[in-house]
């Protein structure tokens, strides 16, 4: 069968949407900030974020994650599909240095190779449940009035709504598909990006910078991207990474309704997940599907800490 | 504030109703039938369509959704299609395990996360901020299950402090409830602490480094005082805003902890029925759900309103 | 055994909450064909013929609890075969709550039901008209004897006299004509029951405790309604709520009911068995998770797990060997069978068919997804009248036999779909292993994992939607043919999983329901199993036993037909 598959094209898409996701919000802040801190260039921000040791080594993981999902078949010692009976549940060795699951497959090819589906679906849904929800939560917050309450209701709603529901729904109506997979945990995600936004936006909008820039005839649109926006980043970027944690998660948990990746195929959810009945048996198998993940996130986590305190034009104060 | 109040609860009708149908149909187009559940696999097509048609399910799909509506609206949630038992009973049978777990656990949240975060934010580049960062990057890779399953083999089975699971209630035993209740509620708490702490940190920080802080820190008021008087009070809306997402959240995650540490809430029913396709238990569990985090929200408006007086004017005029 | 996992949640990060759907459907499709409570097996799976009394308590009880001689305790109806500890020379003590773990909803909520599901949840309430054991041994239950008439066409059976239901009422023969006649009633989901119930055109009730049961032609397998027929009180479905339909006869009653979470039933004082039972009651606990189950039986919340919706094998495999806990396995003819749709290409061709089923590596499926608790199969247990001696090397793992049929086959560059049943993740385990070897030999095959209520609609007759495979879990294969052949959706001449449709198959079929000569009814069944062996549409390929897992301290309690376990003279040291 495909015995090695080569390198998906899918994988490098995860690359290139994948660097630091918030590298749109990070983007727009320079000239934003211009309102109050004028001439602060896009190059500080990025030399601040090196400069702190914590945002380096979070660049450094995402970026040798990248990496490893790109390399995949050149890094991985196996075919990460291979079976070898006889050889199951072995714990690490010389052969297979993260020992091997269920098959005889070998674990630490399995996470190799599923960086790529994991990244893949991690970054989409965030992306997508971002977008959507930020964009929304903006016009909410600002803009107030029935737009918001239209929309601030339909997220209720959505809110409430069971994921698991959602996840048999975009089957049922749209067919399985890791596209689909995506666009069933960015459903899920899209409230809390809208209410958060919206609650930081509506604690902006009461600042002197956007009265003196509304003074100033700037526009609501303009107001909103250059001035509130960039001022909301440091929650957003949390909230980022933590998404970022739940769509991985969440792609193994809907892999059950025939969404998600399909066997054989390995992915950092499916293997936590697979994980869980070898619990007493075999714990070296769920650690290292978790110790992936988490250093994904430790790695989001310490950037996205850099990031914010870059791009805080009056970091320098407090201390 | 009582007429924001009021408004406010107008504007969840149409929520209500709009989700209402939405899960109806969402249902509906679901493979599987209850009609096949309850009758088994090898029952002849005949015998389906005798239950279908005992079910009402034989029915158009509007009168079926106005039918249920019509009950709903009279405060008769319906009956289970598989037990034939009021839905409203099942519901009442289980929602104060969930409710007492879900408040458990968000009261452990408030009480980790947000000192957690406060002090994260106070030494923004000392250890504890890697330490938050780390701490809330590895509770987020933990999935609950093996979260609880983790818990229970370390502090039932090896210590052997803890029950493994089973609830007692409060009125029988209430050492012996609140033992019960520690490792689910520990287990369901960790994910929203890490959550929050990070949150937290990031808003005070924000908040810390106003002008009117650094004011404050100039006239002489006390670190102390200037994080609890100005600063938390500044953060607090997107806290709060977090800490109702996460309400929420806590609802739909007590599923997974409710189910390994056999603790008999609302989350498991729900499930349940929505294997079963038991349509009567899901859309009524579901409105109630809807109309919590309507009420939810709504209160979390409010607090905004509390917090800042210029966002009720605003919000008001909806 | 079909424990399964459970899929649920998993991750279930809170913003995706996997449900874990219930099991019962497949649970149901386990009972299969008639398949429902029958069970029957005198054979162990390996070494045929072997008597049941041999099937011993797995190795290392504690050292609390000696091994027994067969029978030391024994009550009357009672049979050491499948006893779960093995019967201590010590006298049963009464009292104590037997906490009974099961995985998945206790459902449907019926007296009637006629899949395993609830029987080792639903049944401590009722009893029968007869008992049946795993070796086949009848004994009186609510009939004290029976007869049958020497042209096979009449059974005359005598009821007890003074039995009465939970409701204080006493049962007579007109409550057991009206529980015979209910099954018929198309609403009823016991649709395997109907059919025996249809066979007798009439029930007379000559006097209070006097029950005749006639046929217009015999029909061997009727009987079999005696032992599988619970007896409920009429009264009782004058509600309309499900759970108050749950009033039998049994040695415990109802107490309390909390939908998807547990069932609490108290000692019926009033037993008929006298001093039975010795339990004060039995909790049912519903688990969503078999890995939470069995940290509850370790931690010592859970007594016994069922055997039917429990443990994974792992997990059996694990308790076998912890002190403290006792393991003994059932043969009660349950299988894994994999089934092709033959309406749709390729699996439409036969040879293409044949050539995957010399695809499937039974071996290593029995070691290392059953982990040795089953065994490699090809066709029916040893024990049962269709079996054929002849057949039973009819498939084999032989990737060169497979590739030789898919060039016969003229099928080329195929790529075929795998449904899998993703409740119980050993189906898709068992579908990532026939993956890779098929791929050896040119066939593309992918997996689709389907939720439980998915998975059902997508196999049942006649409306399938599955493309060409998938593997399933069927019980009873023990039991008389004529109960499954006619009424299994894995077998039905009129519908069937596999859409396979014979004249000669259906013609076959009917003659042996009604042939009288149990030498020519042989004839007929290896005929059939021959049809089925050469048509390829539906192949069981492992053998399944019933696992009853148990803490060391539990006495007494045993595994009867299929996975009905009998807690009567259960008690707890």
């Amino acid at each position: 069968m495909n015995a090695v598959p080569g390198p998906q094209p899918h994988a490098v898409a995860a690359a290139s949407i994948g660097g630091p996701a918030a590298a749109p919000l990070a983007a727009s802040h320079p000239r934003a900030s211009r309102a109050h801190q004028p001439r602060r260039p896009a190059l500080r921000a990025a030399s601040s974020v090196l400069r702190n040791p914590q945002g380096t080594l979070g660049l450094g993981i995402l970026l040798a994650l990248v990496l490893v999902a790109i390399a995949a078949p050149l890094l991985a010692p196996y075919d990460p599909l291979v079976q070898n009976p006889g050889k199951e549940m072995a714990p690490p060795s010389g052969a297979f240095l993260l020992g091997t699951d269920n098959l005889g497959r070998d674990l630490l090819s399995r996470i190799i190779f599923g960086s790529r589906a994991s990244l893949l679906v991690g970054v989409l849904a965030v992306a997508l449940g971002a977008t959507v929800g930020i964009g929304s939560g903006l016009l909410a917050g600002f803009l107030g009035g029935w737009l918001d309450a239209v929309l601030m209701r339909a997220y209720d709603a959505l809110l409430a709504f069971p994921a698991i529901l959602l996840g048999i729904g975009v089957v049922a109506v749209l067919g399985p598909g890791i596209l689909n997979v995506a666009l069933a945990i960015a459903l899920a995600q899209m409230p809390d990006f809208a209410r958060l936004t919206r609650a930081l936006v509506i604690g902006e909008r009461r600042r002197e910078y956007v009265e003196a820039a509304r003074n100033l005839g700037a526009g609501s649109g303009r107001i909103m991207v250059r001035h509130v926006l960039p001022n909301t980043v440091a929650p957003l970027l949390v909230q980022v990474s933590l998404a970022m944690g739940f769509a991985i998660l969440a792609e193994a948990a809907l892999s059950f309704l025939g969404l998600g990746t399909q066997p054989p195929t390995p992915s950092w959810g499916g293997m936590l997940n697979d994980s869980r009945q070898y619990l007493r048996q075999a714990p070296w198998y769920g650690v290292w599907p978790g110790v992936a993940l988490a250093s994904l996130l430790i790695g989001l986590n310490f950037l996205s800490d850099a990031l914010r305190d870059a791009l805080d034009p009056r970091r320098v104060g407090l201390r | 504030m009582v007429s924001f109040a009021l408004r406010r609860l107008a504007q969840a009708v149409p929520t209500v109703f709009l989700s209402t149908v939405a899960v109806f149909l969402l249902l509906r187009v679901l493979p599987g039938d209850p009609a096949q559940v309850l009758a088994g696999p090898d029952a002849p097509r005949e015998s389906v369509e005798a239950i279908r048609d005992s079910l009402g399910l034989d029915q158009p799909l509007p009168i079926q959704y106005v039918v249920w509506l019509g009950r709903v609206v009279r405060g008769d949630l319906g009956i289970s299609i598989l037990s034939r038992i009021p839905v409203a009973q099942l519901i009442g049978q289980r929602l104060p395990a969930t409710l007492e777990l879900t408040t458990a656990a968000m009261l452990l949240t408030i009480a980790a996360g947000l000192p957690l975060g406060i002090f994260a934010a106070l030494h923004p580049r000392g250890w504890t901020s890697w330490l938050v960062s780390s701490f809330s990057a590895v509770a987020l890779a933990l999935p609950n299950f093996w979260l609880g399953i983790l818990a229970i083999i370390l502090f039932s089975l090896v210590l052997g402090w803890l029950p493994p699971g089973g609830r007692v209630d409060f009125a029988r035993d209430a050492g012996q409830a609140l033992r019960s209740l520690a490792l689910p509620s520990i287990t369901l708490s960790l994910l929203p602490i890490a959550a929050l702490s990070r949150l937290a940190r990031a808003s005070m920080l924000e908040v810390l480094h106003e002008d009117y802080i650094r004011t404050a820190q100039a006239k002489g008021v006390g670190r102390t005082g200037v994080v609890i008087r100005h600063a938390l009070r500044n953060a607090l809306i997107p806290i709060v805003t977090i800490l109702a997402l996460l309400f929420g959240r806590l609802l739909g995650g007590a599923v997974v902890v409710e189910s390994v540490f056999a603790w008999p809430g609302v989350g498991t029913l729900l499930l349940t029925a929505i294997g079963n396709r038991d349509y009567a238990i899901v859309q009524s569990a579901l409105l109630l759900l809807v109309m919590a985090v309507l009420v939810v929200n709504l209160l979390t408006d409010l607090t905004y309103g509390l917090l800042d007086p210029r966002t009720r004017s605003r919000s008001g005029t909806a | 055994m079909h424990q399964h996992d459970d899929p649920f949640g998993s991750v279930a990060p809170p913003a995706v909450q996997e449900r874990r759907l219930d099991r019962r459907s497949v649970l149901q499709l386990l009972a299969l064909g008639g398949a429902a409570g029958l069970a029957a097996a005198c054979a162990p799976i390996t070494p045929a013929g072997q008597p049941p009394a041999a099937q011993q308590p797995a190795p290392a009880p504690t050292p609390a609890s000696p091994p027994a001689p067969a029978a030391a305790t024994a009550q009357p109806a009672s049979k050491p075969s499948g006893t779960a500890a093995p019967a201590a020379q010590a006298q049963p003590r009464p009292g104590g709550t037997l906490r009974v773990g099961h995985v998945g909803d206790i459902s449907p909520i019926d007296p009637h039901f006629s899949g395993p599901p609830t029987q080792a949840t639903l049944w401590h309430l009722f009893d029968r008209l007869v008992e049946r054991d795993l070796d086949g041994k009848l004994s009186p239950g609510l009939a004290e004897s029976w007869e049958t008439s020497s042209d096979g066409k009449q059974i005359t059976l005598k009821l007890r006299k003074g039995v009465q239901f939970h409701s204080g009422r006493e049962l007579t023969s007109g409550d057991a004509k009206w529980n015979i006649e209910r099954v018929r009633d198309p609403k009823v989901p016991a649709q395997q029951l109907a059919g025996l119930s249809k066979s007798f055109t009439t029930v007379e009730t000559p006097d209070a405790y006097t029950l005749v049961l006639g046929m217009e032609q015999p029909r061997p397998v009727a009987a079999d309604l005696l032992w599988r027929l619970n007896m409920a009180d009429p009264r009782a479905f004058e509600s309309e709520e499900a759970t108050k339909h749950l009033v039998g006869t049994g040695p415990f009653k109802l107490a309390q009911w909390v939908q998807g979470d547990n069932a609490q039933y108290t000692r019926n004082a009033n037993y008929w068995q006298s001093g039975r039972p010795y339990l004060d009651g039995v909790v049912i606990q519903q688990m969503k998770d078999p890995q939470a189950l069995a940290l509850q039986l370790e931690a010592g919340a859970i007594d016994v797990v069922d055997p039917l919706a429990g443990l994974t094998n792992r997990e059996i495999a694990r308790f076998q060997k912890l002190s403290g806990f006792q393991v003994t396995l059932n043969d009660i003819g349950g299988v894994y069978t994999m089934v092709m749709n033959t309406a749709n290409a390729p699996t439409s061709n036969k040879q293409f068919r044949q050539a995957i089923y010399f695809a499937i590596d039974r071996q290593r499926i029995a070691e290392s997804v059953l982990l040795g608790l089953g065994a490699p199969t090809v066709q029916w247990p040893p024990s049962s009248l269709a079996f054929d001696p002849s057949k039973t090397n009819a498939y084999s793992y032989d990737l060169d036999k497979a590739q030789a049929l898919l060039r016969q086959s003229g099928v080329a560059g195929a790529e075929i779909e795998y449904l899998g049943y993703a409740t119980i993740p050993e189906m898709i385990t068992i579908g990532e292993i026939l993956q890779q070897d098929l791929a050896k030999i040119g066939v593309k095959m992918t997996i689709r994992p389907v939720e439980a209520a998915q998975w059902l609609q997508m196999v049942t007759p006649p409306n399938q939607t599955y493309q060409h495979l998938t593997v399933g879990p069927w019980t009873s294969l023990t039991l008389d043919p004529d109960g499954l052949f006619p009424s299994s959706p894995y077998l039905n001449p009129a519908g069937n999983i596999g859409n396979f449709k014979n004249a000669r198959y259906a013609d076959l079929i009917k003659a042996g329901g009604v042939e009288p000569d149990p030498a020519k009814r042989k004839q007929i069944y290896q005929e059939l199993t021959g049809i089925m062996l050469d048509e390829a549409f539906n192949q069981p390929f492992v053998a399944t036993r019933a696992a009853l897992t148990a803490r060391a301290n539990v006495r007494d309690i045993r595994v009867r037909q299929s996975y009905y376990v009998d807690v009567s003279g259960g008690w707890l040291a």
